[in-house]
């Protein structure tokens, strides 16, 4: 063969990118969500989870991260520049007259949902992750710490063992994911932010996670409503669970956690004074 | 138009019948002698053969992308000869060709009803009201069914039967199943079949494809056809292009009637223009009128709608037995439904009870007209019939017949608005295809040398009517097999020296200067009326006196409408804008004054032939009964037109038609 | 026929000399159209009225005016062939206007599909894409007998709702990406369903695909605004049906077994 190297992607090879991409980022999620729930629980729950994940080597917890890093990256950056590649399409002029027989407005408006989330990933990482020990913008983040009883050498205790204090009846500090989430969330303006994206992602998932299964190849007539039905239960569980913990915060069934040692920022409301609300006391 | 022109290539003259006609047509036709079925298989190694290394030296033009042209087109490139192909459309894949509705006939006898070669030839010939050449419709026969070989090789989505095998049916007046079909768009299918084809080799650089070109005229060099002048339909350049040969397939001539089938920008064009230099048009007055179309709903109508014949198999055609009734259906006040049947005359079934609603094309045309003279007629105008599905859909319930018409039911209820499921289609006869076409021998090449000619736009395998399915049959027969193994035989006799250059030929400029002065003259006119005037009076006057029923009166009163609308439109035509740019006005305002010219050919034609025969019904010669009446002792023959000049009657010569095989009978299909 | 009666529209058609030209829209009043004729007729007339005024008509393509040439583009009120789903430009009957309404007449809007004039555009870039592919090589007479090879009922009927494609370029028109997918797509599905297309399947759907992004077309969002608009009803099971056929062509084209060892 002396078929020449063209080094252009195909476009049928961008969708599948964009498809395995998005899926890494979909199955993620799912993760995401359900680490999450934890906050329905416990605080030592999610708090001894946080601190597994923290406590990952190195190797894993960066190769993690970067994989999903280069996951985003690739899927914004091809989004990017099919935009551009299907704004250049179009051609000089555009329609004066414009009108939609069948695409639904999500699907339309894949890009604008996506910048949307790019920033509030952005927005996330800063807030929960780089800056969880300092406020951020003047936003509730404090640190803290609380005290957990570990029960036994098995399970995530033993793993907690490995730094060296394994014995079964030492209490360890660590830091208070739970109130730091609460502290967040008992801020409206925060747990607004994070609802406008969660509608957001359900809109860019709406149209993403049925769309994976067609740019793959996986879509025919039979199988589209089944596909169409899997991308609705996921949205709906996906969006709902993590719209699930502000509002619980908000709505007081997530408590804050008796055990911590970080100051507790009351939930106030916005449109009243905070002293009106009924604020879940300590 | 240029006067004094003369055509460069003159046959009448050399056609003095000798003494016997069969040697004298054995000669002019050159149909091989010997046993029918040997005949083609006989000339094929009578050619001559061009070396494989030699062909690409050979530049062959193409006009016409349809089923023949672009099927010529494919082949002679994939044979390596260098083929130019022109068309007028945006791309070769929308010739006409693609609107052919019900299917293609072959003889391969699947269905095990008795259907041979032989059948097919004496169907078609039968059909063809025994005015076509034995020899061409044997060979038309013969190759009938490599032809849907080839198309089933070429992904033809032909419909199946559950086993996998081909399913067939029974259509337009046979008796036998061999009509081989793609839903209700076979036409498209085999087109596209032929345009990926043609693809192949465009891509493979052997074909170049030429879009929105029209041929303009004809180059004649040393009284053979060497190339053709066009105008680029985008940027109005003309120019000529030099080759070794010129195939026509550019269609038939419907268009004469403005509103017919065809697509609006069909004409008789090039043909004309090739007649112009002395090619002969042969049986000009065998135009087909297709018995199912939509009627006319008025004076702002641009185009006639085919309703596929295959209709036809389950729905009765009926008018009402009263005047009074109809006028009542006519004027909204009677619901068609509510007719009960013995009020109802199902005239097809009462007059031809064998063959009933599936009687031939002609004579269910002219069955419709004679209900609608009655004054019997249902459309608001009066010019339709009844196309009743309600039998068919109580006897096998609205969705068999859903499965078998649902894109045509949704076509009609479409245009109409009216729902045919619940009421019944009204139907009316239009010009659909024109049998006549330029003359061409066994080798399908015209009277001018180098000219060969494929498709609709030759006149020679349907003879009077052309039957149901024959029509793809044939374009795809002259383009995959016919016109690939004739014009190597040509080619090699012209020898190697290549096409004539255009700087050593004046006729190449004279002609593109001939062709701009010619659209300079149409632009210069300005006048106060359009071109679609001009045509829509042509129309008028066709439909009205050379149409489904003609007399001599009639047909020379038309002769002198058509005189007088065309010095009126030489008088006050205006064509706005400019000639260098994409001017549609333009395009029209030059296919109309070849109409113009033609459609006195056309009259002529039909007033000479005094018989009745096939698409050509003369209200003299009928029996008593109203059928055509045909003269054998006069008019078995073709006739054939040579034209002598501006404003000089055209000469009407004659190749007898020769029948070993087939006796002459009267065409009943009662 | 359904009764008929008459209406009047205020058009606002696209005018543009030529491909190098600017464009600009202009409005003109059509009055007494009969609502059976189609809009194509209604622009006959406008285009008669402008003649008798000595202006130049508006320029749109069409040929067959029965649906299935494909020649006829243009978009109505945003919407390629018009608002009545299923159909072409032609085959669009003025009973679906009101009486008065405004209608915007503009080319189909693509990069590839340059304006030649007014309405009319140029789609040899499809022509270009089955150049590409969109065949199944066979010399002329060298074909089997066509019942040798028997082909599932279902398997061609697939192909033949794939063939059905008209080739008229809504579908890019009306993509918001200007995606000439559905197009390529119907013309793979139809061959790289039937057994004789099988064996340049690979091949077919790689050089396809690679024409049509020459060709400048925009990318697949899976929106399915073509298939909605597609007057043959062409859908995305093809275009999923494409995705799929290219990744297994990919992947074979990556293990091929390359044959003899070069020297």
């Amino acid at each position: 063969m002396s078929e020449k190297c063209c080094c252009r992607v195909p476009s049928v090879v961008k969708k599948y990118l964009m498809a395995v991409t998005g899926l890494v980022l979909v199955l993620f999620l799912i993760v995401h969500v359900v680490g999450n729930l934890q906050m329905f629980q416990a605080p030592e729950k999610i708090n001894t989870y946080a601190h597994l994940l923290h406590s990952l080597p190195p190797v894993a917890l960066w190769g993690f991260r970067l994989f999903m890093l280069l996951c985003f990256v690739v899927h914004f950056g091809l989004a990017i520049h099919l935009k551009m590649e299907n704004l250049a399409a179009r051609g000089p002029e555009k329609y004066a007259a414009n009108a939609t027989r069948y695409a639904a407005w999500s699907a339309r408006a894949m890009i604008l949902s996506g910048i949307v989330l790019l920033a509030f990933v952005v927005f996330h990482i800063l807030q929960f992750t780089v800056f969880k020990e300092a406020g951020l913008c003047g936003m509730a983040a404090y640190e803290g710490a609380t005290t957990i009883t570990a029960v036994g050498g098995e399970g995530i205790f033993g793993y907690l063992g490995q730094h060296g204090n394994a014995e079964s009846t030492l209490s360890y500090k660590v830091f208070d994911v739970y109130q730091m989430v609460y502290n967040a969330f008992a801020n409206p303006w925060i747990s607004l932010v994070y609802v406008v994206s969660m509608i957001c992602l359900f809109s860019h998932l709406s149209h993403g996670v049925h769309s994976m299964f067609q740019s793959v190849g996986l879509r025919n007539e039979k199988m589209r409503p089944i596909f169409r039905g899997i991308a609705v239960v996921y949205c709906i569980a996906v969006c709902g669970g993590l719209i699930a913990v502000p509002a619980g915060v908000l709505t007081g069934i997530i408590k804050p956690n008796p055990n911590t040692t970080a100051p507790i920022v009351e939930v106030s409301c916005p449109c009243c004074s905070a002293d009106a609300c009924d604020v879940p006391a300590k | 138009m240029s006067s004094n022109v003369t055509p460069e290539v003159k046959f009448a003259s050399k056609w003095q019948a000798v003494s016997d006609p069969k040697e004298f047509a054995a000669k002019i036709s050159q149909i091989p002698d010997g046993p029918i079925a040997g005949k083609w298989g006989k000339r094929k190694f009578e050619y001559k053969l061009v070396n494989p290394a030699n062909r690409r030296k050979y530049h062959v033009i193409v006009v016409g992308s349809g089923l023949a042209g672009g099927a010529a087109a494919a082949s002679l490139g994939e044979m390596g000869f260098n083929v130019s192909c022109f068309c007028y459309q945006d791309s070769p894949r929308r010739a006409h060709s693609i609107a052919a509705q019900g299917g293609i006939n072959a003889a391969k006898n699947y269905q095990n009803d008795g259907d041979s070669v032989y059948r097919l030839f004496y169907d078609t010939i039968k059909g063809g009201d025994f005015r076509a050449r034995e020899g061409n419709v044997y060979r038309l026969a013969e190759v009938s069914n490599a032809i849907i070989d080839q198309c089933v090789a070429q992904g033809v989505p032909f419909a199946r039967e559950y086993g996998g095998t081909l399913a067939n049916r029974s259509f337009g007046g046979a008796q036998v199943s061999r009509t081989f079909y793609a839903r209700g768009q076979t036409g498209q299918q085999l087109l596209l079949g032929a345009y990926s084809a043609l693809s192949k080799q465009i891509g493979l650089g052997t074909v170049k494809m030429y879009n929105r070109h029209e041929m303009m005229d004809l180059v004649v060099v040393n009284g053979e056809a060497k190339g053709i002048v066009t105008r680029n339909m985008v940027t109005g350049e003309v120019k000529s292009w030099n080759a070794d040969c010129v195939v026509l397939c550019t269609g038939g001539y419907g268009n004469v009637f403005y509103l017919s089938t065809n697509a609006q920008g069909c004409n008789v064009t090039a043909a004309f223009r090739a007649y112009k230099h002395g090619a002969g048009f042969a049986n000009p007055c065998y135009t087909q009128i297709h018995p199912t179309c939509i009627p006319v709903h008025g004076e702002q109508q641009s185009k006639l709608t085919l309703m596929s014949e295959s209709l036809r198999n389950d729905g009765r055609v009926w008018v009402p037995k009263s005047r009074e009734q109809a006028k009542l259906i006519r004027e909204g006040k009677l619901n068609p439904n509510d007719v009960k049947d013995e009020d109802r005359d199902y005239y097809l079934e009462r007059k031809y009870p064998s063959f009933g609603n599936l009687a031939p094309r002609d004579i269910s045309s002219r069955a419709a007209k004679e209900a609608c003279d009655d004054g019997r007629g249902v459309a608001p105008t009066g010019f339709g019939v009844f196309l009743d599905f309600r039998d068919a859909i109580n006897r096998l319930g609205e969705d068999v017949i859903r499965d078998r018409y649902g894109n045509l039911f949704d076509m009609y209820e479409n245009i109409t608005g009216v729902n045919p499921y619940k009421n019944p289609m009204q139907i009316y006869p239009a010009s659909h295809y024109t049998m006549g076409g330029l003359w061409v021998d066994y080798n399908l090449m015209s009277t001018i040398p180098g000219l060969f000619v494929g498709g609709e736009a030759n006149f020679s395998d349907h003879g009077a009517n052309r039957l149901g399915a024959s029509a793809l049959m044939q374009g795809l027969s002259d383009g995959y097999f016919v016109l690939p193994a004739a014009i190597p035989d040509y080619l090699a006799k012209c020898g190697l020296k290549g096409a004539p250059k255009k700087e050593d030929h004046p006729e190449y400029a004279a002609a593109e200067t001939a062709v701009r002065e010619r659209i300079e003259k149409l632009m210069a006119v300005k006048g106060d009326k359009s071109p679609r005037y001009f045509h829509q009076k042509l129309g008028h006057i066709i439909w009205e006196k050379c149409g489904m029923a003609r007399t001599k009166e009639g047909l020379t009163e038309a002769i002198a409408e058509i005189k007088t609308l065309r010095e009126d439109f030489w008088k006050n035509v205006r064509v706005v804008g400019d000639k260098d740019t994409l001017n549609i006005e333009l395009e029209r305002a030059a296919r109309v004054a070849d109409f113009l010219e033609f459609a006195e050919l056309l009259c002529l034609d039909a007033r000479e032939r005094d018989e009745s025969c096939g698409g050509h019904f003369r209200s003299e010669y009928a029996t008593d009964e109203g059928e055509a009446q045909r003269v054998d002792e006069k008019f078995h023959h073709v006739g054939v037109w040579e034209y002598q000049g501006e404003d000089k009657e055209p000469v009407r010569v004659q190749e007898p038609l020769v029948y070993e095989n087939v006796h002459l009978a009267t065409r009943s299909y009662k | 026929m359904s009764e008929e009666k008459t209406i009047s529209l205020t058009l606002k058609v696209w005018r543009q000399k030529s491909g190098s030209a600017d464009g600009h829209f202009e409005t003109y009043k059509v009055s007494d159209v009969s609502t059976g004729s189609s809009f194509l007729e209604m622009l006959d007339i406008l285009n008669e009225d402008l003649v008798a005024q000595g202006k130049e008509p508006i320029a749109f393509d069409h040929d067959c005016r029965e649906g299935i040439c494909g020649m006829c583009s243009m978009t109505i009120n945003g919407m390629p062939h018009g608002p009545l789903p299923g159909v072409t430009t032609c085959q669009l009957h003025m009973r679906h206007f009101k009486d008065g309404e405004t209608v915007t007449i503009e080319p189909f809007r693509a990069k590839p599909f340059p304006v030649i004039r007014d309405l009319i555009v140029d789609r040899t870039a499809f022509d270009k894409i089955i150049q590409a592919g969109g065949f199944v090589s066979v010399r002329t007479g060298s074909a089997i007998d066509a019942n040798i090879m028997p082909i599932p009922k279902e398997v061609a009927d697939t192909a033949m709702d794939a063939a059905e494609c008209i080739g008229c370029g809504a579908c890019v028109a009306a993509c918001k990406n200007a995606s000439a997918m559905l197009f390529v797509s119907s013309k793979v599905t139809q061959l790289n369903s039937l057994p004789q297309g099988k064996p340049e399947k690979d091949k077919r759907v790689l050089a396809m695909v690679k024409a049509m992004d020459d060709a400048g077309f925009g990318n697949c969002s899976n929106l399915g605004e073509c298939q909605a608009v597609c007057p043959k009803g062409q859908t995305l099971d093809f275009i999923a049906k494409m995705n799929r056929d290219y990744a297994v062509a990919s992947v074979k084209k990556l293990f091929k077994t390359t044959g003899k060892r070069k020297a």
